[in-house]
Parts: C-alpha cells; structure tokens; sequence
C-alpha cells in the first residue's frame, strides 16, 4: 500500500504541475490579448472545468490507482462503520444470522446429499432389489440366481454382488457376550465398493466354494473400539456364541456397506438358489444409460421368469443410486429446511437493505457533496459497493462460526443417528458456499441505495437533504416495498414452521395401537447351535418367562417375533381366504406368545385371545387386526372365516380358523397405515418358533427402569452369553420421531428467527420514518392536534404495509405447503388454525413494533421537536 | 457565442488530439489552443478533460511525453505521436471519413457527392 501511495503521490504532483502549467499557459495567453490578470484568471479556470474531477478520471483508468482506491474505500468504509457502531453491529449481526443459517443447513446437506460416497466412482454402484409385476407382495429382496444370470455379457455391469444381514453374538475375552451386526457376503462384494482394506489381505476366491473355511473382515471402528488397533490382528481368531472364525482383513475406514456393520463374513452360496433374502449391489459399465440398462435388465427378467416360472415369474428387477438407498426420505427435509434457510437469508438482506436505505437517505448529502466536488457516478456506486461488503464480510465471518457452532449443536440434537450424518465436514465446499452467499447479500444489500443515490441528479439530492423535505418519496417507496416482502417472508416461514409442528404434535399424539407407558421391551437371540431343538426353545422361553414374572413390579411379559416400530422384518406369505383368489389377499404374518395382546395392552375387539390351550396338537386359529377384517372380510362374519398360506405356495392342507379380532398396531412407523396382519401363537407354528424373540415386560412401576437390572439378571441367570440392551417402549416410540423431531426444532429455530428478523426490520423502518416527520408531528400538535390523532397517522402506513405483506405471505404459504403436503401428517396446507396463528401471531408483532416508535412519536413535546429543527 | 459551440462527439477527442500532434510535440495547453483555433472555436472542451484522454493515450502507447521548456520559458510536459499512434491516425481518419460520407448520404440525398 505504501507504495501505491508513493505512486499516486508521484503521478499525482506531476499532474498537478501540468495542470498548473497549463492554467499559467492559458493566463498568459489571456493577458497578453489585453484581459486584467484576474479575469484572465477566471476564464482560465472556467474552461479548464472541475480540476478534482479530470485528477479523479485520470487516476480511475490507472490499475495501480484501482487496487489503491479499493484499498482506501475499504478504509473509508470501516472508518464510516465504526462511527456508528449500532447501525454496523446491528447489519453485520443480522447477515451473520442468515448467513451462519444456510452455511449451516447447506453443511448438513452438503454432507448427506452432495457430498460423494468415499467408494471409487460410486456414481455406477445401483442397488438392485426386485419386484412383482402382477401385484404381489415381495420382501424385494433379490435371490443368488438372478445375480448368476445378471452376469452375462450382454448386461452392461463391471461387477455384481449380494449381502445379507445376520445378527451375531461375540464373546470379548473375559467370555463376556456383546452382539456384534453382521453381514455375509459374496465373492463380488469387496470388489465391487473397490476399497482397499486396511490390513489383511481379505477374502480370496477359496473362500467362496461350497465346504471352504470361514472367515472375518472386521469393520474399522470395531477393530479401533473393540480390539485396541491391534496391528497383529490378521490369523486370530473372531470367538462368536455360534463359533469362532479367522481374522483376514480389517477393512478401509470408510467401508461402511450395509450401514453399521461391524464384520463381513464370507457367504458360500448355491448359484442356482432361488431363496430371496440378500441385498443387491450393482456397478454399471461406465457410460451406460439409465434406458440400456433397464432394457438389459428386463431381458434378463423375462428370460429368468421363463425358466423358473415359480420363484421368478413376473418378476423384475428396479435399480437406484446407491446414494438414494443411504440417505433416503432425508432429502425432502433437507430440501425444506435448505429453502426455509434461503428465504431467512433474503429476510436477513431485507432488514439491512432497510437499514441501508434509511442510513443513504441520511447520507444523501454527504453524496451530493461528493458528487458536486467530482466524484463519478461509478466512484459513488463503488464506495457504497464497498460500504456492503465490508459488513458482509464481516457478517460473514461471524456466520461461519454460528454455522460452525449450531452444525455440533444439531449433531448433539441427534442428527448424528442419521445415514451420513455421523460427520458433517466443514470443508472447501462449505466455505465457497459462505462466500457466494457473501457475495449475494453484499450484492443484495448494496444494489438499493446505490440505485437510489446515484439514480437522480446532484441538484436533487441538495434539494430533497434539504431539512424542510419530508424525506425522499422514493426512499419510502422502498422501504414499503421492503416490509411487504419481509412480512410476507415472515408469514411464509412461520406457516410453514407452524404446518411441521403440527404434523409433529399429530404424529407424536398417534395411537401406535398399543401401550408403551409402563412398559420394558430387549430382544435376545438365540444361537441356534446351541438351541437347535423348537423344544428346548420353548421351554427356555417359559422358565425365563416365569422367572421375570417372579420380579417385583412384574405385571406381564410375552414375546413376539418383532416388536412394533421397531424396524420389524415383515413376513408375507402367500395367503388363501375363502371367497378370495389366491394371492389378493396381502397381508403380513406375525408370531406372539398367548399373552402377547395383554401385555402390550393391544385391545381384543371380537372373539378371544390366544390362550396357552391353542397347542400344536389342538384346532390352528389365527386373529386378525382390523384392517384385515375391514379390507378382506367387511361384508361377512370374520369369526367364521378360516385362512391358509404358505411360501412359495399356499400349504392346502393346514386352515387356520380366525378366532379374535384385535386393534389396528403400527409396525412400520407411526406415519405409515396399519398392515392388514394375521396373528399366530408361537405353539402352532415350530417352523416359525423364534431365535430372536423381542421380550415385553408390563409393570405397574412408576418408572419401568427402575426394574430393568432385575430382568436383566434373570436373563444372564439363563443364558451368560447371550447380548441384549432393556430399553422403555416409550423410547423406541420416541426414537422412530428423531428424524421429525430434529426437522421441527430446525424450522421452530426459523420461524423464531424470522419472526424477530421481520420485527427489527418492522421497528427500524417505522422509527426511521416517525424521526423523519418529528417536525411535522411537533407542528400538527402546536396547532391543536391529539396524542391520539399523531397516533394514528402515524401507524396507518406500517400497518396497511403489514396487511398487504400478511395477504402474500399466505399465499406464498399455501402454494408451498401444496409442495410439501406429501410430507406433513395429517395437516393440510390451508389448515384454517395454523394460518390464522400465523397471521395473528406477524400481525401481532408487527403491530408491537410498530407501536413502540410510534408512542414515543406521539409523546414528544412540540417544543422541544420545533427548537430542534 | 456559445449557442454556437457543439459539444464533441464521445470518443473524438482522442483523434483530435492525435491530429494536432501530427506536427510535432505539443504541450497539454497547446494542445486544446490548437482544436479550438482550428475548430474555429466551434468545437467547445473542458481543457481539462484533455488530460484523462492524454493519460489514456499515452498508456495505449499511442503518444509518448517528457518533460521540456515551453516558448515562453515555462515547465511543461511535451506530448509526441509514436510511430502506433501514427498508424491508429490514419486508420481512425479513413474510417472517419468513410462515416461522414455514410451519414451526410443519409441525411441530404441531393448534395451527396
């Protein structure tokens, strides 16, 4: 800098002497054709014209002058900023909200649904599920040999894979049981995400045949958290209830497929197996589009339902990104959120574009002095530029810390349970975002009152600073324009805000169809080497049953095969209803312990309950919810209705009479319908009878926690090994809300914010105004008008300003939340209550804020107001 | 007279002040005495605003300057034509020219050439 400015100083002097020179020259001439020295002096200066000026342009077409003029406007600036520190503080703090806002909401998204997935190329990893074409019902998992036959030439991938999900139980040292999640694997898996592991060399071919030893890649946290970095890890030995298996790899840290497994384990399959329980994994030859490989796809479908029409007819299969199948129903929210945040912003540049224009209109003179002492019109706009950038910046920095701060804030909220949420990097992508977002509110901010100062001419501007001027009329127009927009952004925020608590308020008041007050839940499995016979199983179940019934508090326990709202895995058999053509009927299959509906406090609707009578050797009877009656059996009696099913086929010769019919129960989440379900105790059905039994406990404790070292007890008093966690029902209902939960705290977090952002601008733009017509108030009093008179003259303007902005805002409203109607539970988007609250609630603190000035307007002493002037 | 004078053509300036150093150095004041004389003082300038153009042609390396002695004794800076500037004058000139023409065709048909 310093030597920009002995640059200037240089070129400045000798153009000083020039124009010296050439002011001497041209007095000289006009003396000599016979003017006095002083009018030659006159003249001279007359047609040189504005010497500051032709110095100024000669310095704005110099690069060296360019860089130094920002540098000085930028120290201009600051030094303008710090003379009135409120009016900085509050336009840096205002941007730094609504910048911190979205640079925060933009990180969460940026990391879960922009950022790339750590797998080389993972833009051609699909997910590969299947589906009926002919409106049955399937898990959509996909079997071993449709992978076989996808691996021909003509299909256009580079590789194909399965998993599957299993539950394991390993033992620590001290023999201890901690329950470790499990996927087998096939031979295309690891190569397929194309990691390198971490250490070991991994699976090899010979893992895959059929009598091949087992063996274990362990996930990276685990062999962090649970084996100390063991850098001799690779050849010991994985101890597991079911049996122990060598130690080949630790995997890369980032190999996180399926999510949350903590070991891979290798998988030998029959390629020819039509048994459809694995997860698929697709990598599509680059450059493939989307069309060539559905059509490759469904060729191989048709071929595969010709050959095994059974298992495979009208099959066919459905890809997707890998990415959707991690982040899944997360990006509406996201996208929500990401808007909300982005109309904050807008509020955000609102208010300080206020506070600009109400400062400019100020400042007009001091421009219009600038003006007429030859500063261009592009100098002004330039430093005005610079005025707004310079808060921005410093709006920004501030906000990139809020981001910072509220982004851990959030994760501590629980996002962090969220697929791809487990960090949220603040890296260059969300600092490039801070600074565009820099760039759009200095643009924002400074665009207005640089119009507005630079638009008429100088004369104007001496005119209208004049004091006896009621304040430009264009600067009001602007500032009117402005608090509409404000109000209406406001309206929209809180609606929208107020649309998303109420769905929430709905979803956590939805009646899941059973009890969880009071009420304990775990899940133990059962290795099945150990309890191979259906027998031994039962009988296990009932001394633990009736140990646990023996503790204090104890009222109830039961078992099922999952628990509701608990990701429960849906059994779908192929059912037969008489009056019914086979598989019309879709309904879910799930396996309870006599006591089951008692102790869930599931209500009995019609007939019985199951009892400890219904044996394997009695009548088989089944109960039904009331969706299954309602959909399959509304015009007859259910209670004489019997049912048979099977998988793959119907099994004929076992008719399962309905006997009871019991309440709706959500299992899926509290968002989805009830299924249509059948109900079958666990005695009639040995082929079923359960490895991992979900336990319920009801008590009439006042806190059921406090029984839960008790039961506990008694479960390790059976069985050491086995790994479970007792968790309150309330809990696992409270749990499937995180995801709501965190989306309705984030936009009541909005809605406050935009509230107070719409008051401050609200306040300033009425204060500014009322400041403005002091004198004109003070006149209006000296000659006889009321307090109450000023009053309302003053007001009218904000409040039909208000209005005009609350009538946008609602529509505004309503056509968003048509956008998102899909999202919200059970509120529609003209909810008459949430818009007339949000209405009522703008307008109220609008109308506060409008009051506050206006009553201090209204109160002043004409006296004092008039000496003033 | 000066209802008389018209204000100068944006970007005109430029090729004037090539002109009248087609004759050798001149300084800034020389400069503006030489267009308004040959003008006939019909041409009206800020002579200031001889010097932003000045600046903008010496950096387009079209003029040169140094420091000298004026007729009557005085410091002043000497502007002369570069061998580009020369150029530029003639292009500028033929093009000029060429537009005069162009415009006079189109606004007096019968006293066209």
């Amino acid at each position: 800098v310093r030597f920009f400015r002995w640059l200037r100083w240089r070129t400045d002097r000798e153009l000083d002497d020039e124009i010296d020179a050439h002011l001497q020259m041209d007095i000289d001439m006009q003396v000599e054709s016979g003017l006095s020295l002083e009018d030659a002096r006159q003249a001279a200066h007359r047609r040189f014209g504005n010497r500051a000026r032709v110095k100024e342009q000669a310095r704005e077409r110099d690069p060296f002058f360019a860089v130094e003029t920002v540098v000085s406007d930028v120290r201009y600036a600051v030094r303008t900023l710090r003379k009135s520190p409120a009016f900085s503080l509050a336009a840096a703090g205002t941007l730094a909200l609504g910048i911190g806002a979205t640079t925060a909401i933009f990180s969460v998204a940026n990391a879960a649904l922009l950022r790339p997935l750590p797998y080389p190329h993972a833009g051609d990893i699909r997910t590969l599920r299947t589906r009926f074409t002919d409106g049955r019902v399937t898990s959509g998992l996909v079997g071993p040999l449709e992978l076989t036959r996808l691996k021909d030439p003509t299909v256009p991938i580079t590789g194909a894979a399965l998993s599957l999900n299993m539950e394991l139980t390993r033992l620590r040292d001290d023999r201890t049981p901690v329950s470790v999640a499990a996927a087998g694997v096939d031979e295309g898996f690891f190569p397929l995400f194309g990691l390198p592991l971490t250490m070991g060399t991994g699976f090899t071919p010979e893992h895959f045949r059929q009598g091949a030893p087992n063996g274990a890649v362990l996930s990276y946290h685990v062999w962090r958290d649970q084996f100390g970095s063991d850098p001799r890890i690779v050849g010991k030995s994985l101890e597991l209830v079911t049996g122990s298996a060598p130690i080949v790899g630790v995997a890369a840290p980032e190999m996180d497929v399926p999510r949350g497994t903590d070991v891979w384990l290798n998988l030998q399959l029959n390629p020819q197996s039509t048994d459809h329980s694995f997860e698929g994994y697709l990598r599509v030859r680059q450059g493939t589009t989307p069309e060539a490989l559905a059509s490759r796809l469904a060729a191989v479908a048709s071929r595969l339902g010709r050959d095994y029409p059974g298992p495979e007819g009208n099959r066919a299969f459905i890809v997707q990104p890998f990415v959707n199948a991690m982040v899944g129903d997360l990006r509406p929210m996201l996208i929500i959120v990401l808007s909300a945040t982005g109309l904050l912003l807008v509020l955000a540049c609102v208010n300080v574009t206020n506070l600009f224009l109400a400062r400019a209109s100020r400042r007009s003179r001091e421009v219009a002095i600038r003006a007429a002492l030859g500063a261009g019109r592009g100098r002004i706009a330039l430093q005005l530029l610079i005025e707004s950038a310079v808060l921005a910046t410093a709006g920004m920095l501030m906000g990139v810390l809020l981001a910072y701060a509220g982004v851990r804030v959030l994760l501590l909220f629980g996002a962090s349970q969220l697929p791809r949420l487990e960090t949220v990097p603040f890296g260059t992508p969300v600092l490039l975002f801070a600074v565009a977002m820099l760039v759009v509110s200095a643009l924002g901010v400074g665009l207005a009152p640089i119009l507005h100062l630079t638009g008429g001419g100088i004369e104007r501007w001496l005119r209208e600073s004049g004091r006896a001027v009621r304040g430009a009329l264009s600067t009001h127009r602007a500032l009117r324009t402005m608090i509409v927009a404000e109000v209406a952004v406001a309206v929209t925020i809180v609606a929208g805000t107020g649309l998303l608590v109420r769905s929430f308020r709905n979803l956590q008041h939805e009646d899941p169809g059973f009890d969880a007050r009071g009420r304990l839940t775990f899940e133990v499995l059962l290795p099945p080497a150990r309890y191979q016979n259906p027998g031994v199983r039962r009988a296990w179940t009932e001394t633990l049953f009736t140990n646990i019934r023996g503790v204090r508090g104890v009222t109830a326990v039961a078992a099922a095969s999952d628990f509701p709202l608990k990701n429960a895995l849906s059994a779908r058999p192929l059912i037969q209803l008489d009056g019914w053509p086979e598989s019309h009927v879709v309904a879910e299959q799930r396996l309870v312990t006599p006591e089951f509906f008692d102790a869930m406090g599931i209500r009995l609707r019609r007939g019985r309950s199951f009892t400890h009578d219904d044996r394997q050797t009695t009548a088989p009877v089944a109960v039904v919810n009331e969706s299954f009656v309602r959909k399959y059996a509304a015009d007859r009696d259910p209670l004489k209705a019997q049912l048979s099913f099977g998988f793959p086929r119907v099994d004929p010769t076992k008719q399962w009479s309905i006997v009871g019919v019991v309440n709706d129960v959500k299992y899926a989440s509290l968002w989805n319908r009830a299924e249509p379900t059948f109900y079958l105790v666990q005695d009639q059905s040995w082929r079923f009878s359960f490895f991992r039994l979900s336990v319920v406990v009801a008590t009439d404790a006042a806190d059921p926690r406090d029984l839960a070292p008790a039961i506990s007890a008694e479960v390790r008093k059976m069985d050491p090994q086995l790994a479970f966690t007792i968790v309150p029902a309330t809990s696992v209902v409270a749990s499937t809300l995180a995801r709501q939960r965190l989306g309705t705290t984030l936009m009541l977090l909005f809605g406050v914010m935009a509230l107070l952002l719409a008051a401050i601008g609200i306040y300033g733009m009425i204060a500014y105004a009322s400041a403005e017509r002091h004198s004109e108030v003070a006149t209006r009093m000296a000659l006889g008008a009321t307090p109450g008179n000023i009053f309302w003259l003053l007001s009218r303007q904000g409040l039909t300003v208000a209005a005009i902005g609350a009538v946008a805002g609602l529509g505004i409203a309503y056509a968003l939340g048509r956008l998102v109607s899909s999202w919200l539970f059970e509120v529609r988007p003209s909810d008459p209550l949430v818009l007339a609250s949000t209405v009522a609630l703008v307008l109220g603190v609008t109308l506060l804020s409008t009051l506050i000035p206006v009553g201090r307007a209204a109160r002043i002493s004409p006296a004092v107001a008039l000496r003033s002037e | 007279m000066a209802a008389d004078r018209i204000k100068l053509l944006q970007g005109t300036l430029d090729l004037l002040v090539l002109q009248t150093l087609i004759l050798g150095a001149r300084h800034g004041h020389g400069i503006a005495v030489a267009i308004q004389q040959s003008s006939e003082d019909v041409l009206l300038i800020d002579h200031g605003s001889l010097y932003p153009a000045l600046q903008r042609l010496e950096r387009a390396r079209l003029i040169s300057s140094s420091w000298g002695t004026s007729e009557n004794n005085r410091r002043a800076r000497f502007y002369s034509l570069t061998a580009k500037g020369r150029r530029r004058l003639a292009d500028e000139t033929s093009q000029w020219d060429a537009m005069v023409r162009a415009v006079s065709r189109i606004l007096r048909p019968q006293e066209a050439p």
